[in-house]
This record gives structure tokens, sequence and C-alpha cells, in this order.
């Protein structure tokens, strides 16, 4: 991975002390919160309903046992001994003390951590695929683009004050797995007819309460282009985005607004009147940035599991962990394995101290000290060997850790909502632990097959519900929560947003409408095969819901 | 005919650690007992509240001053509304579920 050179130590460390300065001020009154908020928001510190927030910056979920040891160490010192990963890969504490802000920025810096433009008006963390550089389908690794686009885009004097945030994910292979489409910028790595490698660049995704699919802007962008290319694009934007209402300020209202053929023309028309050379990217910087992403020399392995192989013959539950968790490696013999922070009644995507320092115990021994962050709210170990999942699995299972849900129903994606958040309208969090209990059985979740449930607690969709293949929104109506149904929504390569079932349903009822949307597939599919996705993009809404308002008459509100 | 005056209490967020805290009866401070927080039952006396807290935000005690309407008294206060309740009782509603030997830090507010 990424290490920081002198220049980036220098950097962080610039930042910190300036950030500490600004909160010395503002605690002792030199600064107002009006002068105080916008720094404090680049900083990744908010305030929510119960405390400060801080938001860690995890660049495209990429992070050493190293790190995930301070991470255990600050939220246990300076927080409640836990932490939430977010859908942007990063890691939130919900407790921290503004006056503790400055000890843990300069723990986060020792280990090469910060929380730089993890919000504010500016380019935030760019994402990627959690298993860059060791899928079996991978193309090419994107994280060396998204780590040469952090650089880029860290304290960009020209894009500090977007008109609002700017969001980029990069993905590396033809399966999407980083929801590009619902990117501000979206980045896939593709190949020309003369096997050149370059990108396919999608502009104006975006989810929040007016959610849109991004367009294709180009079909292809050399290497050497990329940055010089995306800095036009937020230009445009920089120019062009409105600044007069905030909730139409992102890039996806300018495209929405003014069509794609404009977008194309004015990024291409200050693209093409750049001097030249000017951020073009050398191919010896791009391939010195690649080589920090190297894939680690693995040990030969044996292509049969023997070991694994005995075990899943006798223990269904690890059978299950190991088909659904373990994703095919590059390398023959290991895998990538995605432990799921969504324990049956759980909280999606929280994690102890105590279980980070196992996980970080178990990447240094199984997986080359290196862990992944997924943008639904697990982690990975991406260089697993086969014959090593039994003792994984073992070691997870003591810290609650070895639920083989991945995929399936239960892994349920999850806005902090009502619960932490300042904006939220409704609670999410126990929606979903409710879901998780009712499917909470293995045989159950397996006889359903892939299904993907997306909660959010506010029209912010940060729960990512537009996306979901059943899509719950939480809101508040006449003092009460209510949840609207939506279906058919997707974020890999078939992006899709979801329709509305219709009426919304009580927070004792939505747990029910669920199931009831689960039973009519189950009895409508063509057989196990099809999944809930491609079974109602056959069927469509209309059986849905006939079902939930047949048989929930009077519930849905 | 104008609207009756709802109870309402004073809540803000405490500047150095973000925590919600209430301002007390007396106007003389802020607690974060919900229950020992000072209701006020008519406009003066919550304009002359809000005063109080206006200044406190000033010497840079607390941020972020709402006005939350209540009903009830003693143990039986409490907010009218949901997210305000959550807000008051300090915590999320949720419960973690940790496996033996698997523990939050108790140093910093006794768990979630």
């Amino acid at each position: 991975m990424y290490r920081y050179d002198e220049f980036d130590a220098g950097f962080v460390a610039d930042r910190v002390a300036q950030f500490s300065d600004q909160i010395a001020r503002r605690l002792s009154g030199e600064l107002t919160e009006d002068q105080f908020k916008i720094h404090r928001l680049m900083n990744g510190v908010y305030l929510q309903l119960h405390a400060y927030m801080l938001r860690i910056a995890i660049p495209y979920g990429t992070l050493s046992t190293r790190q995930v040891r301070k991470l255990a160490d600050v939220a246990r010192r300076f927080d409640k001994g836990y932490g939430h990963f977010t859908t942007r890969q990063n890691l939130q504490l919900n407790w921290p003390a503004l006056s503790d802000v400055p000890e843990i920025l300069r723990e986060l810096a020792s280990v090469e951590m910060h929380c730089i433009q993890t919000s504010g008006n500016c380019i935030r963390n760019v994402t990627a695929d959690q298993f860059a550089g060791v899928a079996a389908d991978e193309l090419e690794d994107p994280r060396p683009y998204a780590e040469i686009l952090r650089q880029w885009s860290s304290q960009h004097p020209e894009f500090t004050y977007l008109p609002r945030k700017f969001k980029i994910a990069v993905n590396g292979a033809a399966h999407d797995r980083a929801a590009l489409l619902t990117h501000d910028v979206a980045l896939q790595i593709v190949r020309n007819d003369k096997g050149e490698t370059g990108f396919a660049v999608y502009v104006g995704g975006g989810q929040g309460r007016t959610p849109m699919i991004a367009k294709l802007i180009r079909d292809f962008l050399p290497v050497e282009h990329l940055i010089a290319y995306v800095d036009s694009i937020v230009r445009v934007y920089n120019l062009h985005g409105r600044r007069d209402n905030k909730y139409k300020a992102r890039i996806k209202i300018l495209v929405h607004e003014k069509g794609i053929d404009w977008m194309k023309r004015e990024v291409e028309r200050d693209f093409a009147g750049r001097p030249d050379q000017i951020l073009m990217l050398p191919e010896e910087d791009v391939a010195a940035i690649r080589a920090y992403f190297a894939p680690p020399a693995l040990p030969a392995r044996p292509a049969q599991f023997t070991k694994a192989d005995a075990r899943a013959a006798k223990d269904e539950r690890f059978a299950a962990f190991r088909r659904n968790n373990v994703m095919a490696h590059k390398t023959p013999g290991y895998g990538a394995l995605t432990i799921s922070l969504k324990p049956i009644g759980g909280i999606p995507g929280d994690i102890t101290s105590d279980q980070m320092e196992l996980v970080a115990a178990l990447a240094d021994q199984y997986s080359q000290s290196e862990i992944r962050v997924t943008h639904e709210q697990n982690v990975v170990l991406p260089h697993v060997a086969h014959d090593d999942l039994p003792a994984v699995y073992d070691a997870l299972a003591e810290a609650g850790l070895a639920t083989g849900n991945i995929g399936l129903v239960t892994d349920i994606l999850s806005c902090p909502g009502l619960d932490y958040c300042a904006l939220a309208t409704a609670r999410s969090i126990p929606i979903a632990q409710s879901l998780s209990e009712r499917f909470g059985d293995p045989e159950r979740a397996a006889l359903i097959g892939p299904l993907k449930i997306k909660i959010s607690g506010c029209i912010n969709a940060c729960g990512h519900h537009h996306v979901g293949h059943i899509g719950i929104l939480g809101l508040e109506r006449r003092g009460e929560e209510t949840y609207q149904l939506t279906l058919g929504g997707s974020a890999d390569e078939n992006t899709s947003l979801g329709a509305l079932t219709g009426p919304g349903f009580s927070k004792d009822d939505i747990v029910d409408a669920i199931e009831t949307v689960v039973s009519a597939y189950l009895d409508l599919r063509e057989g196990p095969q099809e999944s809930f996705i491609d079974a109602y993009r056959r069927l469509g809404m209309a059986p849905f819901k006939a079902a939930l308002y047949a048989q929930n008459s009077g519930a849905g509100i | 005919m104008a609207k009756a005056f709802v109870s309402q209490i004073i809540s803000a967020n405490r500047l150095a650690d973000g925590r919600v805290v209430f301002l007390l009866p007396d106007l003389s401070g802020w607690t974060a007992d919900f229950r020992a927080s000072g209701v006020w039952t008519n406009t003066e006396a919550l304009e002359a509240a809000l005063h109080a807290a206006k200044a406190a935000e000033a010497a840079n005690v607390v941020l972020d001053i709402v006005t939350v309407e209540v009903e009830g008294a003693g143990d039986r206060l409490k907010p009218t509304g949901l997210r305000e309740q959550i807000r008051a009782s300090l915590r999320p509603t949720i419960v973690p579920r940790l496996p033996e030997g698997f523990t939050l830090d108790s140093a910093h507010g006794g768990g979630i």
C-alpha cells in the first residue's frame, strides 16, 4: 500500500497543527462557531445528535494492521471503544471531545492517517473496489489511480470551496463493486481495441433527495490524461454548479439541467485548452505509484483445500461462511475473505476496539498484514489461504465475526439514522436489527439467495436505499416514524434506482412488509437460480405491490 | 385564537465535548440530567432563559441552543418528539450485542 514520503508526512503534520490551532481558538472564543464550522467540517468533525462525530479517512478502503490497531486504540482511549465503518469506506467515531481532537489527529498521523476532506464542500475520499489487486476477475488494480486522485485533490487550491461535496470512485473489474454510477465522477478501467488501458468516465451520479445515475462522458480516457480530464470536469462544475440552493448544488443537477452533451462540450473544451503537459501523468510517475501496490509474494499453497473441504463437509456453518464470504483470488490456493460486520441482530458496520485488534492479529498471521473496508460496511482480509480458513473462522467466531451472510438478506447496509445523526428523520439501525433477526435462519437466507437490503434514516440517503434491491427510507410523519419501501435498485454494473411501492409502513409493520416482498419473490421466481433483482426486473412492481397492499391493507400509511 | 404555550426546556451541546446539556432552572448553568433541567411555562420566562443561554454561548460554554417542547413533570417529564426524546436520553436506542469477553470502553460514559 501507499507509504507517506516526507512531503506527505509534512502535509498531514501541517494540517494537524493548523486545525489544532483553530480548535484552540474556537475553545477560547477567538473564533465563533460560524467562523470555525467550515474548518471543522473540512477536517471531518461533525456535531451530531449526542456529541461530535469524527470521520477518519481510509483512502480507497485500504488499511494496514498497524493502522487498524491505532484505530482500536484511539476508539478505546478517546471514544467508547467502538467505531462505525461507513458507506464510503471511512471510519466514524461517535463520541470524541473537540478538546481531544488535536491529540487524536496526532495519533492518527503517526500511522499515516488523517481526517482531511472527509466532510465539507470539497473532493472527498476516493473509493474503490474492496477486492482491488486480488480479485480474479480484475482487469487492473484501481488503487494506484485512486491514490493519484487523492494526492491531486488534497487541499487543491481551486477546489477547496466547491458548490457542494464531490465524490469519486474507481473500479478495476467488469463487475462494479464500487457503486460507480452513484458517484459524481466514476472511473471504470477498460481496455481499448489496441489493448491499451484507460478509463470509461462517467459524471453526474448521486443519491440523496434527487438520485441520478451517472452518464458516460468519455468512453476511453488514456491513463496519462486522468488528472487533466477529471480536473476539467471539476473546473466546469466549480464554474457552473449552482450556489444559490444547497439542494441543487451537486454536479448531478448541473448535468441534469444542462444535459450530458453540454457537459461533454464544456469539459472537452477546457481539457483541450490546457497548455501542453499540464497535469499530464508521465508513465514513470504512474509506475512509481503502482509499485506501492505490487501484490505481496504469497507463499505457494496447494490447489487442493484438504483442511477447508474436510471442515466444510462436517460443519454447515463453516461451509456457508466459505461459500458466501470468500471471493476468488488471482493466486491459486487463496481467497479474499469478507468478514461480516452484520451479525444476526447486530448493528451494521459497527466494530469494537477488541474486534479491531482481533482482525489485525488475523491479518498479520493470515493476510499479509492487510485489511480492506467495503462500501457495504464489512471488512476484508484480502489474502487468506483456503486451508487457513478453518483457523480464521474459529477465531472470528469467538468474536462474533463469523457470520456467513455476505450478499445475503441479513447483510444489511444501514446509515446510523436517528440514533446518532442530527439530520435523520427516523431510526434505521433498529429496523436493520429486526430484519436481521427475522431472516436470521441461515437455511432461509440461503434459500432466498442474493438480496441487498439498504436502509436510510432520511432523504440524504447515506444508507444507499435508492440502490438497494429492497430499499427502506425512514421518514417522520405526524410525529411518527414511517418507512417507505423501494424495490429494484442496484449499485453494480447494471445500476438502477429503486421504485416506490406505494404508501409507507409504520415501524411495527415494516418488517412484515419486507417478509411479504420476500415471500412474493419466493413464490414467483423461476427457480433458485433467479435472484431477487432478476425476478423483479422480469416481473415488475405489480405483483409485489399487489402482495404488499392486499395483505397489509390498512398498514400502509 | 393564539396557540397555547407549550412548556419548553432549553438544550444545547457543550462546546468542549459536544455532549448534550440542559439549562438549569435557576439559569446558573447546565446539566446533563434531562430531568433536572429548567422547564419554562410562559413566553416571558422562556425569553429570559434564552437570554441566559445565549450568554453561555457567547462565553464559549455551549453551542447550538434549541428549545424543546416537553410534557409531564418530574420523573414523567419528556420531550414531545421522538428525536428530542432520543437526544434527551443521551444515548442511541439500540443495544449492541457483544460476544462474551468483548467489551466496550466504560471509561468514557459506560458503553454506548
